[in-house]
């Protein structure tokens, strides 16, 4: 039995290598891309500087603490927003609510260790319960955030596409009501004057303390809880019954049925399971961050970013770490281009865009290439043979 | 009978292989022009394959391929020509056409729209503006009445795809070849959906198209089928040529024992069952899509230890009738009630899941293997476990392993060993071509897929089981194995609800046979009362019945 469980070990951490190949393509055309872009640019008189932009842009992300702080700081929420939209899309499902489901998760996560309970339960407030209900209850309303439009679907055939987009809207409400104003918010430390648009700051019981307190940027411990999750969502999908029913639901629906297994249960539990991976990154953000607090806008794009983080990754937990990290590399090259060097960071934002349409584009094309010629290439076997 | 004549088409020494499965070992073999050629062979012998390497789908790994373009571009002979085919539209702009058993066509389109799609006729290629990207309906629809006039292939252009019988759709996708200038027709399994009038009528097309100089190749596991239309019959069993014969030659047994390489022996009992119960009763059932009637009054029985045909052609209500039972449909009225194993009261199935009645006792082997079946993309063992998925005590039952019984009943993982293990018996009974039981199912040849589902449906040893087309596309000695298994269900008294457009298949297994024609039942006839031409009639006219 452990060899077979090897062998189908090797089989699904095809992701990595796939996904591996994947950016060693689309890094070579970046790098043609950005010859054509030099050129460009030396036509208008703009030369850039390539000795800097190599020294900042790879060395001194690769090889120096701060770098290297940043690739995991700015690469770990996108593993688990990734996962998100990987486990959605495993049950056949596209889950584009990522950007709503961290926001209430986070929000609703910041408010539990802000306001609740040092208000109210003062006696609970030590570490060892507040941080990891803290996490739960993100990952809890997260879920619930996910939960509603998996129910819509299942039991209403509304599109999880068209009411997670508007849940995001929605979710951007519900923030700007309960922190975004002076007046009315009933979360926002009224007695400062330019408090509003955040929590107050978060108990710092429910703080996650820097695994490398040297790092510039604060990595804590909640890296270590998301690659723990990805192995988890890892396992699950391949290795439990859950999981089997999931992938089941995704890849034929109607095959799942007519086996009994009820798609509309599995198409809600998977959604919330979703939302609530894309919750506990929200909160596990504030958690970390140097000042602890959920304050409006903290998601930037990580939720959208998790959609082409998941899709380099081909869904696949493993993939997803490593699509995740080249995303936290391409951001603190930007950082670091924008901070040391002259190139107007419109440019590098050009480029990292141009990256990341290269990594996208050969998985993308792959896909509408197998839809359209099913039977168009030979399938080579995955597995050679049987070693029972 | 044109063997004097010079071939086609000629193959020498092609080998494939998919990993460590080797497909084809160096086959050689010629067509002819103007010749209807059938390949024979057990399933995964390799016929699919072989025609797909003609069609450009699949590369072949070594080995020779010549065709005379002269005879494909206007019929004169040239003689032969090394080519390398290497995609299905370079193949068809040589002249050759396939047809795929899964068809390929866009349901929401019309017939016209699907035969032209690709070579559109657009309004006027001179014209300026937007004239330039208009479709010219008329034109279109006059080239493929000429046609269809042409090959005596009626059809309605303007009909939407999706409307039509299965029959029909195969004509559309054999005129979307004809439009293209297709030469020479690959038919794989053309006959395995279609129902005893539409087989003729399809041999009908065949040998008109012969007569006007097509050569056609074409895949079966009816016997009957090339002895009746074949100019010659080719044998494949292990991805070897093993004969080629000529069918004036030859009868059914000889064919047989070259496809199977042994004898074939019916070992079919049918034991005389003294006490029947009822299991299942079907009363005043009514299923109705938007409003339109599909199944009316519906009114039947069915007993422990028989088998119940259900005969008709495909679309008069027998899909749905199996999806309601099974419950994937929702009935409009009526009531159905099964009586489960070892139980004296009837339970209602109307209220109840599709995973309860499976739990119950119920097998089901729907007819579109692709769509309720399997899932393409999950392994053997995946696909052998989505029977067993909520039933992990009965999956023990069917290893007989007690000794980890205790460790891996309950729980949420995955019992991967048990997985494999039923599988493996499964692959093992059914002699399913598959390296191992990892092995994606859409890497099956279609006949070990039809094996999967139904060894994994018999395993269970269902009380009921609903079997819909359940020998679509398997080989004669499987669907002799089939059949013997559906007899000893019915032997150790299970019931059988046998719906079947191989009237063959019906007649020899079925106790009793009911007729539906246009959602109703015509005619109930027991075994002995069956008579092949009132049946036909029956099922085509609605009439005929006493
Ligand atoms: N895409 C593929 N990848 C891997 N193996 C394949 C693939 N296609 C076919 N095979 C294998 O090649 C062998 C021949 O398959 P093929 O489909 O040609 O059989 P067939 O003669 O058409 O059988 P059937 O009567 O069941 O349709 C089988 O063992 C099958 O599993
Ligand atoms: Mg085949």
């Amino acid at each position: 039995m452990s060899t077979s469980g090897l062998q189908v070990g090797i089989l699904k951490t095809k992701g990595i290598f796939n996904s591996l190949q994947i950016i060693f393509i689309s890094l070579v055309f970046s790098f043609l891309s950005l010859m054509v872009l030099y050129f460009i640019l030396l036509t208008f008189g703009f030369a850039l500087p390539v000795d800097a932009l190599f020294k900042y842009g790879v060395y001194q992300v690769f090889f120096t603490q701060d770098g290297l702080s940043g690739i995991l700081f700015w690469g770990g929420p996108l593993i688990l927003t990734a996962l998100a939209v990987a486990i959605a899309f495993q049950g056949g499902l596209f889950n584009i609510g990522g950007q709503g489901q961290f926001i209430i998760g986070g929000l609703a996560g910041a408010i539990w260790a802000a306001s609740i309970v040092p208000k109210n339960l003062p006696f609970l407030n030590f570490p060892l319960f507040m941080v990891p209900t803290t996490m739960l209850i993100g990952a809890i309303f997260g879920g619930i955030y996910g939960f509603l439009p998996g129910y819509m679907r299942a039991k209403y055939e509304a599109h999880e596409v068209i009411t997670t987009i508007l849940l995001n809207i929605l979710a951007l409400n519900i923030a700007q009501y309960l922190v975004g104003s002076r007046t009315y918010s009933p979360f926002v430390d009224r007695t400062k004057v330019d408090a509003y648009g955040q929590t107050e700051l978060i108990s710092k019981s429910a703080t996650l303390s820097p695994i490398f307190p040297a790092f510039s940027q604060s990595v804590t411990y909640g890296l270590l809880v998301t690659v723990l999750i990805a192995v988890l969502m890892y396992f699950v999908l391949f290795y439990t019954r859950l999981g089997f029913k999931i992938r089941a639901v995704g890849l034929n629906k109607h095959a799942a049925e007519a086996n009994g297994i009820k798609s509309d249960r599995i198409t809600i539990i998977t959604m919330t399971i979703s939302g609530a991976l894309a919750g506990l990154a929200g909160i596990l953000l504030v958690q970390s961050s140097s000042v602890p607090r959920y304050s409006i806008g903290i998601e930037g794009t990580l939720g959208f970013d998790g959609i082409a983080v998941s899709l380099i990754g081909l869904n696949n937990p493993f993939g997803i770490i490593l699509a995740a990290f080249f995303f936290g590399f391409l951001q603190q090259a930007r950082l670091n281009l924008d901070t040391s060097t002259n190139i107007p960071s419109d440019l590098i934002f050009v480029f990292q865009a141009l990256v990341v349409l290269f990594v996208a584009a050969p998985y993308l094309s792959r896909i509408v290439i197998n839809k359209f010629q099913r039977f168009n290439k030979t399938q080579i076997i995955e597995i050679k043979e049987d070693s029972t | 009978m044109n063997s004097t004549s010079q071939p086609i088409l000629k193959v020498t020494d092609v080998s494939k292989s998919f990993g460590s499965v080797q497909a084809l070992k160096q086959v050689s073999f010629e067509i002819f022009p103007g010749e209807i050629l059938a390949i024979l062979g057990e399933n995964g012998a390799g016929k699919s394959t072989l025609m797909k390497i003609l069609n450009g789908l699949y590369r072949l790994d070594s080995g020779k391929i010549e065709v005379d373009r002269g005879w494909f571009s206007d019929g004169t002979p040239q003689g032969l020509d090394p080519v390398f085919l290497e995609s299905p539209k370079q193949t068809l702009d040589i002249g050759i056409g396939m047809v795929f058993q899964h068809f390929q066509l866009v349901e929401s389109f019309t017939v016209g729209e699907n035969i032209t799609l690709g070579y559109e006729f657009v309004r006027d290629k001179s014209s300026s503006g937007y004239q330039r990207i208009l479709m010219d309906y008329e034109k279109t629809n006059e080239e493929i009445m000429r046609l269809s006039n042409e090959f005596k292939l009626p059809v309605d252009p303007s009909k939407k795809v999706e409307d039509l019988p299965v029959g029909i759709k195969q004509r559309v996708e054999i005129l979307k070849q004809l439009y293209r200038q297709a030469n020479l027709l690959i038919l794989d399994e053309p006959t395995a959906v279609l129902t005893p009038l539409e087989v003729d009528q399809l041999f009908n097309t065949m040998a008109s198209l012969r007569k006007s100089g097509k050569s056609i190749v074409f895949i079966s596991h009816k016997l009957k089928e090339p002895l009746h239309i074949a100019d010659r019959i080719i044998v494949i069993r292990k991805g070897e040529i093993v004969s080629e014969v000529f069918p004036q030659n030859v009868d059914e047994s000889i064919l047989a024992n070259l496809v199977v390489g042994r004898k074939l022996l019916s070992r079919i009992h049918r034991e005389l069952i003294k006490s029947k119960k009822l299991l299942l009763a079907v009363q005043s059932l009514n299923y109705e899509m938007n409003d339109v009637p599909i199944i009316k009054n519906l009114e039947f029985e069915l007993r422990t230890g028989e088998i119940l045909g259900v005969a008709g052609v495909e679309g008069n209500g027998q899909t749905e009738l199996s999806m309601i039972l099974i419950g994937l449909l929702k009935e409009t009225a009526g009531n159905i009630f099964y009586y489960s194993k070892n139980n004296e009261v009837p339970i209602s199935l109307n209220s109840l899941s599709t995973l309860n009645r499976l739990n119950s006792g119920i097998g089901f082997i729907p007819e579109d293997r692709n769509l309720h079946g399997l899932i393409d993309n999950f392994s053997i063992a995946e696909n052998v476990w989505l029977a067993y998925h909520s039933n992990v005590e009965q999956a023990h039952q069917f290893i007989k392993d007690n000794e980890n019984r205790e460790s891996l009943n309950k729980g949420y993982i995955l019992p991967k060993k048990l997985m494999e293990d039923i599988s493996k018996k499964i692959i093992k009974a059914y002699d399913i071509k598959a390296p191992n039981s990892k092995i994606l199912t859409k890497n099956l040849s279609g006949g070990n897929q039809q094996k999967v589902i139904i060894g994994r449906e018999l395993s269970k040893t269902p009380n009921l089981v609903i079997a819909s087309q359940p020998t679509r596309g398997v080989d004669i000695g499987v669907m002799e194995q089939v059949h013997e298994e559906l007899i000893n269900l019915r032997n150790n008294g299970s019931g059988v609800l046998l719906i079947s457009a191989d009237l063959d298949e019906v007649l020899k297994l079925s106790d009793r046979l009911i007729v539906m024609f246009e959602g109703e039942i015509v005619a109930e006839l027991s075994r002995e009362e069956v008579e092949l031409q009132k049946l036909s009639l029956l099922m085509t006219t609605g009439k005929g019945g006493k």
